[in-house]
């Protein structure tokens, strides 16, 4: 089948690359999505104590300090827990967050396998805007 | 070897056939995988840099590895087929147009094997799979790299002599089941305008291609296997006798096929594949040795051996032991062995007898990767659904769904033990068949600390299979 190409793309031995508009249109999505992100919140600090630590197949329970700035706690936060491997793929975690008072909040949490994971916490504080902390917990063993 | 006769041809099936043969198949797939790369470059640099949760790390670590994989040993080379590199190459190339030749001291795959190294040791020094923001400049850094060398070289040369991922799969894809083939080589032979290598030209104006020939310089009547064929169909658009079939194939017999090869030479003088071979099936088991709790206590070792306090040298020795020394002692050890035997060089054995090994490499990528891909297959759900939700701040796709994972681990062993087996049994008919082409009189003694070494190589990996994980984001130092 012969085709009929623009005189300078043949004059370069090439055929007719298309997708032209619809990279336009991908770009075009791409700003609109970034355009759309929602501002950052500033994040408050968190500090999470483990009793005991945590172990493969042991339940741990996670003490979750939460300050925001000037060691202001936060209070009255609706929160979920959620924990990730490090690496993607793997089954994460929950785990329901109660509050203790004064920025405290407490959860139980058994981790289901060896190596790093990510705890990320998640919600809303008592005016409505939104919270996600994360915090490392490094080498996970199974209970010797 | 004569060429065995192949029983299909793909392109005469119905649907699939006329979709392989759609003009515009080829763009489809890779705008498809465009869009894809471009929702992981953003949400690597824009989203959340958690990894589980982040499209630049699951897509690329879970899904892509996994799938490439799946479709290389199912079907053929189709990720090289949708490259979306050669999207973007060859929108530049329509604002410039390479005139220089790629270096004729490069034209090896030396610097392909030095990349694909580069790569497994910057995986696990920092850790890319932990790294959404990473993953994506790599993303980025390969388009860059793609555009770079194909707008200042002509032909194919990033794929041919510089794309690592290429390289993985052109040497999987000799365990593919379909392999582009001339239908009727009496056609080839008469053929005088050869299109499929020179591309076809304007029947009014000679000088002009309007449909290229094959960029990485196979030429389909002496075309032997699938290593280098990027699957790009464009042979198969340029024939003007469509003489050119998608066949289906005995998987992994090319290995033992010791013809001269169109584009590449006979695989027995290569040198640098020979390496590349090496460094495919001994990086897999390095690769999967990352990801199981002795590495730790291996690599403490190390360290303490060395007196070293960070991760770069201990990783640094580590790659030499995998890929320098254990390939030396065990293939030079089958080699000199076989060379004895048959009373040739250890040269000629190790060249000729390496290319055995290549299932059972296969085999242990697909266990690897197969186990991230069955254990993380649904990930893809709640992992859009929350960069939707990063990127719009609105869940258009509902709340992730956390929940959404894959099989559980324990339930991949059985398929993971099935893939290694039959990846080792492989390499076992492949190594026979090598010995009797090298050593007709004396095959079985030829091939035999070739097999043994394959079982040696199968038994490490099941040990390292049976080990528990220990997915870490952080080596033995810290």
């Amino acid at each position: 089948m012969h085709l009929q190409l623009g005189s300078w793309r043949d004059r370069h031995g090439l055929t007719r690359p298309p997708g032209r508009w619809t990279g336009a249109a991908a770009a075009g999505l791409m700003l609109l999505l970034a355009s759309c992100a929602r501002s950052e919140e500033t994040p408050p600090h968190l500090t999470i104590g483990w009793t005991p630590m945590p172990a493969v197949g042991r339940e741990s329970v996670a003490e979750i300090q939460l300050n925001e700035a000037m060691a202001r706690p936060v209070t009255g936060a609706r929160l979920r827990l959620e924990a990730f491997m490090t690496h993607p793929g793997m089954a994460p975690l929950s785990a329901a967050v109660e509050e203790q008072g004064r920025g405290r909040y407490r959860a139980r949490v058994r981790f289901t396998m060896a190596g790093d994971w990510v705890v990320r916490l998640q919600g809303t504080r008592a005016d409505g805007r939104r919270i996600d902390v994360q915090d490392d917990v490094r080498r996970v063993r199974p209970v010797e | 070897m004569t060429t065995p006769t192949f029983g299909s041809d793909a392109f005469s099936w119905p649907l699939v056939g006329a979709a392989l043969r759609w003009k515009h198949a080829r763009t489809t797939l890779q705008l498809t995988l465009l869009a894809v790369a471009a929702l992981m470059v953003l949400h690597g640099l824009a989203g959340p840099q958690l990894a589980p949760a982040n499209l630049a790390t699951v897509l690329t670590w879970v899904h892509y590895r996994g799938l490439l994989i799946v479709a290389l040993l199912a079907v053929g080379n189709l990720f090289c087929t949708g490259c979306p590199f050669i999207l973007a190459r060859d929108a530049a190339r329509r604002v410039h147009a390479p005139t220089a030749r790629w270096p004729r001291w490069l034209r090896r795959k030396w610097p392909a094997i030095v990349l694909f190294v580069a790569i497994l040791f910057v995986y696990e020094l920092f850790d890319l799979w932990a790294l959404p923001r990473a993953t994506a400049w790599l993303v980025l850094g390969y388009f860059g790299a793609a555009l770079a060398i194909d707008t200042v070289f002509a032909g194919a040369s990033f794929c041919k002599y510089v794309c690592p991922i290429g390289q993985f799969n052109f040497v999987t894809s000799m365990l593919s089941p379909f392999e582009l083939r001339a239908r009727e080589p009496a056609t080839c032979s008469a053929c005088r305008t050869v299109d499929c290598i020179k591309g076809r030209r304007a029947p009014e104006a000679p000088l002009q291609v309007v449909r290229r020939g094959c960029e990485l310089a196979l030429f389909m009547p002496a075309k032997v296997g699938n290593l280098d064929c990027t699957l790009c169909l464009d042979c198969v658009q340029a024939c003007p006798h469509d003489n050119i079939a998608l066949a289906v194939r005995v998987p992994a017999l090319e290995l033992a096929d010791g013809r001269r090869r169109s584009g590449i030479g006979r695989l027995a003088q290569r040198w640098d594949l020979a390496v590349l071979v090496t460094v495919f099936v001994f990086g897999a088991l390095l690769n999967a040795l990352g990801m199981i709790a002795p590495v730790y206590s291996l690599e403490r070792q190390i360290a303490g051996a060395i007196g070293a306090t960070t991760e770069a040298p201990v990783l640094s020795v580590l790659f030499v032991l995998a890929l320098v020394v254990a390939p030396a002692l065990l293939l030079g050890g089958a080699a000199s062995w076989s060379a004895i035997v048959t009373g040739t060089s250890i040269r000629r054995q190790l060249l000729a007898f390496v290319y055995g090994l290549v299932p059972f490499g296969a085999g242990t990528w697909a266990a690897h990767y197969g186990f991230h891909l069955l254990t993380g297959l649904f990930t893809v759900v709640p992992v859009t659904q929350s960069a939707v939700l990063d990127l719009a701040g609105q869940a258009w796709l509902g709340a992730p769904r956390w929940t959404w994972v894959g099989m559980q681990p324990g339930t991949v062993f059985p398929l993971q033990l099935g893939l290694l087996t039959l990846g080792t049994m492989g390499s076992l008919g492949v190594t026979y068949l090598i010995a009797e082409r090298e050593s007709p009189s004396r095959a079985i003694a030829a091939a035999a600390p070739w097999l043994a070494l394959t079982l040696l190589l199968f038994v490490t990996a099941v040990w390292m299979l049976t080990q528990p994980m220990e997915m870490r984001a952080a080596g033995a130092l810290g």
